[in-house]
């Protein structure tokens, strides 16, 4: 159990499913050295069957009494999926551009496809990292005990040296945000750029995020704003919380969206593009209480008052969303566009 | 903790003149011992030479140097002792679609073999798998199959035998495993005191190899070591290992394997130990123990509060599940557990999988871990003790009679139907 915990905010009204999220993470992580099929980060498009192919029906968790649920661990061709090639050179001279070999599961495999027939169709955006959990099924279920939090952030990690690659992590985190390495033989995951972190940088998968869709912060820091977001206006939620590890990466809902429209291309007064109860699968009874706080700080805006809510969620000021110490301590730092400086540094210029 | 129970005087005589002495040297033909330690082949086991013949593989001398190579013909050559490899229930992990081919699995048999030149020890591993599985070089849900063999980092008289577990933390083990890779196998060595406690460490002059042969559907995995190394001597008369084997098309691996109980070594160029023999062997001669149907009554009476044994059903993690207990423990083993039951420490699994949901959270609300699946308690002066209670004053023919009971659990001996 540790002492502090970083969490992570994300809106999900604003992401535009551009993976320049998942781009930053492989281009630091994930891109070598037996990685190559992991997406620490991934972007998945909602309804859909995610990353890995069917991840919500795998297992793993707490049941209602706290015990750890069983669960599988993902298959390369039915799960994960290989990264394929496409033939370009043939394409170049004309031909159809094909992907080489049977491509069977990818990172967004659900693309755009989305639900509901025009022009009532929608879907939304869901970007996964781990999340950091309070109670990590990964952690109960290593029987080597090779899984650990860190004390000062909360950051969940895999020990390298103790893992022996048995699996069982993966089995037992109910989001499928551990993966093994084959060529390592050790189980691997998110490290939430601790490294990063620790030179007062957010993580990339923040830090590049264009659509500015991304808070980090110490969820006990009450001046910063994740603890706003999740703690004071509760309108940021985890996703399923019925699994029981408590995460600690937090979604702004989507909002319902325009309201469906009748055969005669006139909307269906109070009527929900994104039906309610599939939000309410995905992140719990608490989402109708964030979407109606949501949508009463939007009327409040448009009658001309003032909305610090809406203000952090639009988020003029990007470092101003990722707060990586605490005004305690003095590692606090500020993130510019420079980069990293500490405050005390900055104060000596 | 050295305070045992001594073994018992009277039979010791007795043991020495039918005993072990007396049982060799006369290697026992491939798969003529009985595998089975449970009661009902007791029958087959009085007529064995020795008591502790069926525990026992004689080390054939044999002229250096010893080879490493599966495939050598002089391992064919070796006396063979058949055992039995038990599916591990005794802790269950999180892994749902193994847990489901652990449910039909069976026991399994496993003919060991073993050689010295004077210098080295060779112990040659041999099971059937219908299936030869291998790591691959992308496989996430792909296991290979492997075999390792446990030995106690310290033993003899007066020197109780490690938990058959990984050992325990006053009775350490070392263990040499190899595992099917895409191509030969990888080998790793350690050194353990109980489940997840495994360090790897080079023991010293190691070699290893495994080889499937398609045609007998079976694994031979040659395990050769120093008689001594690293001050870890085996130059003994009598020296204890175990053996266990995993088959990776049931997704076995780590704790998810078939075990068998501590069995022998014999090296006949060095003297046999009678205080030890006596120590090991309480519990092995026809009539030892008592009757398992009362045995079975008091154990369903009390013990199925918080195990698990067979149709009796305890809460899941209370206690060790003692449903195939038959196949891995010692007779020695289950007195002392139901007498001194502090004496070895069952490590518990890791507690994180119980959230005491009535606890108070921590800074990040975390709930704190269920104590009540914690298999001990810790002292003040930093001692376990274990949860189990200690039922000293059981009479000794009561303990007897459990200890019978508890030696059917799970042993049935390998056969028809048998997973590999």
């Amino acid at each position: 159990m540790s002492k502090r915990q970083l969490a992570m905010v994300m809106d999900l009204n604003k992401c535009i499913g551009c993976q320049t999220c998942t781009v930053a993470c492989k281009t630091q992580w994930t891109n070598r050295n037996g990685r190559e099929y992991m997406y620490w980060n991934n972007v998945e498009t909602r309804p859909g069957t995610g990353y890995p192919k069917g991840w919500e029906s795998m297992g793993g968790g707490f049941d209602a009494a706290g015990a750890l649920r069983e669960g599988t661990v993902p298959s390369r061709s039915g799960g994960y999926g290989t990264p394929w090639d496409f033939n370009l050179d043939e394409a170049a001279l004309g031909a159809e551009i094909r992907p080489q070999g049977e491509p069977t599961a990818g990172p967004n495999w659900d693309e755009d496809r989305g639900a509901g027939d025009f022009p009532n169709s929608w879907f939304f955006y869901l970007p996964r990292i781990c999340n950091h959990c309070s109670d990590p099924g990964c952690l109960a279920a290593c029987p080597r005990g090779a899984i650990f939090k860190r004390d000062e952030d909360g950051v969940v990690l895999v020990d390298q040296e103790r893992c022996e690659g048995l699996r069982y992590c993966i089995a037992g985190c109910p989001y499928k945000k551990v993966y093994f390495n084959p060529k390592t033989f050790r189980s691997e995951k998110c490290i939430l750029c601790f490294p990063r972190v620790e030179k007062g940088l957010a993580p990339a998968c923040a830090q590049q995020c264009v659509g500015r869709l991304r808070w980090v912060g110490h969820l006990d820091d009450e001046d910063g704003q994740v603890h706003k977001l999740v703690r004071k206006w509760q309108v940021a939620l985890p996703l399923h919380p019925e699994y029981g590890t408590q995460p600690n990466v937090f979604y702004v809902p989507p909002l319902p969206g325009p309201p469906k429209y009748d055969a005669r291309g006139r909307p269906i007064p109070g009527s929900e593009r994104i039906p309610m109860s599939y939000l309410e699968e995905l992140f719990g009874p608490g989402v109708r209480k964030a979407v109606a706080t949501l949508e009463g700080e939007m009327a409040r805006r448009r009658a001309g008052q003032a909305s610090e809510m809406l203000d952090v969620l639009i988020a003029f000021r990007q470092e101003e969303m990722f707060r990586l110490g605490t005004p305690s301590s003095p590692g606090l730092v500020k993130l510019g566009r420079r980069g990293a400086r500490s405050v005390d540094a900055g104060a000596e210029r | 903790m050295k305070a045992r129970s001594l073994p018992e005087a009277r039979g010791l005589a007795a043991l020495l003149a039918t005993g072990l002495l007396a049982t060799f040297p006369s290697p026992a033909p491939a798969q003529a011992q009985p595998a089975g330690p449970a009661p009902a082949a007791a029958p087959a086991r009085a007529a064995a030479p020795g008591v502790l013949a069926a525990e026992t593989v004689l080390v054939k001398e044999v002229p250096a140097p010893l080879p490493s190579d599966p495939a050598a013909a002089l391992w064919d050559s070796l006396p063979a002792t058949t055992m039995v490899a038990a599916p591990q229930v005794t802790i269950r992990l999180n892994d749902r679609k193994a847990n489901e081919a652990l449910a039909k699995a069976a026991n399994r048999p496993v003919r060991v073999r073993a050689a010295t030149d004077g210098e080295a020890l060779a112990v040659v591993v041999e099971w059937p798998d219908a299936t030869e599985s291998r790591a691959t070089p992308d496989g996430i849900d792909v296991y290979g199959d492997a075999a390792a063999l446990q030995l106690p980092l310290r033993f003899g008289a007066g020197v109780r035998l490690p938990y058959v577990g990984m050992g325990d933390d006053e009775q350490p083990v070392a263990v040499y495993l190899q595992r099917a890779a895409p191509q030969g196998a990888v080998s790793r060595q350690a050194v353990g005191s109980g489940f997840g406690t495994l360090q790897r460490k080079d023991l010293g002059g190691v070699r290893v190899g495994m080889r499937y042969d398609a045609g007998a559907k079976a694994w031979r995995a040659v395990f050769l070591r120093p008689l001594a190394a690293g001050g870890h001597d085996l130059r003994r008369g009598l020296v204890p290992f175990s053996v266990a084997v995993w088959d990776g098309a049931g997704l076995e691996r780590g704790g998810n394997k078939a075990l068998g109980g501590w069995k022998l070594l014999r090296l006949e160029r060095y003297p046999v130990d009678p205080t030890y023999l006596a120590e090991l062997s309480w519990g092995h001669a026809p009539g030892d123990l008592g009757d398992p149907r009362r045995g079975q009554e008091l154990f369903e009476g009390a013990c199925t509060v918080c195990h698990t044994a067979g149709a009796q059903r305890a809460a899941p993690g209370l206690a060790p599940d003692l449903s195939a207990i038959g196949a891995i423990a010692t007779p020695g083993y289950l007195r002392d557990s139901i007498l001194a039951p502090s004496a070895v420490i069952v490590p518990s699994p890791n507690p994180a999988q119980h959230q005491d949901r009535s606890g108070k959270p921590g800074p990040t609300g975390a709930w704190p871990a269920d104590e009540g699946y914690v298999w001990h308690q810790l002292g003040p002066d930093g001692k376990k003790t274990s949860t189990m209670p200690e039922y000293a004053s059981m009479p000794k023919e009561d303990v007897a009679a459990i200890v019978a009971y508890l030696r059917t659990l799970g042993a049935e001996p390998p056969g028809a139907g048998s997973k590999p």
